[in-house]
């Protein structure tokens, strides 16, 4: 938005055309044009403008889109849901992995633990 | 990420507009849109989550047409005659076909600065200071390109 306290100009006739300016510049330019009917014909050929342009070109907006832009689109967000399943893959393989070397780690532990005992008892039946 | 890419699809329609307008040429128009799309898609993860989509799209656009322009700037620019005379209204108000007419050859002899921002307010609905950032120049700058840009049309559709 174009802000207030600056002297007008052409550009803030563009800005009201363009209902860029806030209100109370907006109120000034509304004002002074109406006092001066020669700048108004410029705000009404700059808003016939942008309706010519819409008139022109707004049809665009509802014809079908092309199937080749679409199919961008879709190969991309396959693209990124390959990439996902990868991901989901990797994760998985690196978790299964892990909890193996943890169990691993655990059983030998447990042999580890049960051999202490053994060789505790052996040696208080000895003593 | 994945929703944000399907986001893009509603932009279509839009892109399609605004690259029309540009080229004045149906095939050059949907030949850009899928060159931008394809530059936009490759560089999703570039896109910040909650920024206007819109807006970045459209910087991309802008930035693959002007790659294009100066790629072929050794090229005559043709507007085909077909597509001078193809408009998308219904109106069969004979005068307004003609001032479309005018518009359209209006637009093509605009230089590509001032179009740009004439159709990013004018058609596509931009605030100066979206059309500011999305070009990478000053507001004023955009301001004073939209007035030569009308100025020039008003000449040549209005006082010729």
């Amino acid at each position: 938005m174009v802000k207030a306290s600056k002297p007008l100009s052409y550009a803030h006739l563009h800005a009201y055309a363009d209902k860029e300016l806030v209100d109370p510049r907006r109120v000034d330019v509304a004002d002074f044009v109406k006092t001066h009917p020669n700048l108004i014909i410029y705000i009404r050929d700059y808003e016939f403008i942008n309706k010519q342009l819409h008139d022109l070109y707004d049809g665009v907006l509802n014809e079908p889109i092309p199937k080749r832009l679409v199919a961008i689109v879709k190969r991309h967000r396959k693209g990124t849901k390959r990439v996902n399943k990868l991901m989901l893959i990797l994760i998985g393989m690196v978790l299964g992995g892990a909890i193996g070397v943890l169990l691993h780690q655990s059983q030998q532990f447990e042999v580890f633990s049960k051999a202490k005992v053994l060789i505790e008892t052996f040696i208080s039946r000895m003593i | 990420m994945d929703t944000g890419k399907s986001q893009v699809l509603q932009h279509i329609p839009a892109l399609r507009r605004y690259a029309r307008a540009l080229t004045s040429d149906t095939n050059k128009a949907d030949d850009l849109v899928q060159d931008s799309l394809e530059r936009a898609l490759q560089r999703f993860h570039l896109y910040q989550d909650g920024t206007n989509l819109k807006a970045w799209l459209f910087t991309i656009m802008h930035n693959v047409y002007v790659n294009n322009v100066r790629k072929s700037c050794s090229e005559p620019n043709f507007v085909s005659y077909d597509n001078l005379n193809t408009s998308h209204h219904n109106s069969t108000d004979i005068e307004n076909d003609v001032t479309m007419r005018d518009l359209k050859c209006a637009l093509t002899k605009l230089p590509n600065d001032q179009k740009n921002i004439l159709l990013l307010v004018g058609l596509e609905g931009f605030g100066y200071k979206e059309v500011s950032h999305m070009l990478d120049i000053p507001l004023g700058t955009v301001m004073s390109r939209l007035h030569r840009a009308r100025e020039k049309l008003r000449q040549q559709m209005f006082h010729a």
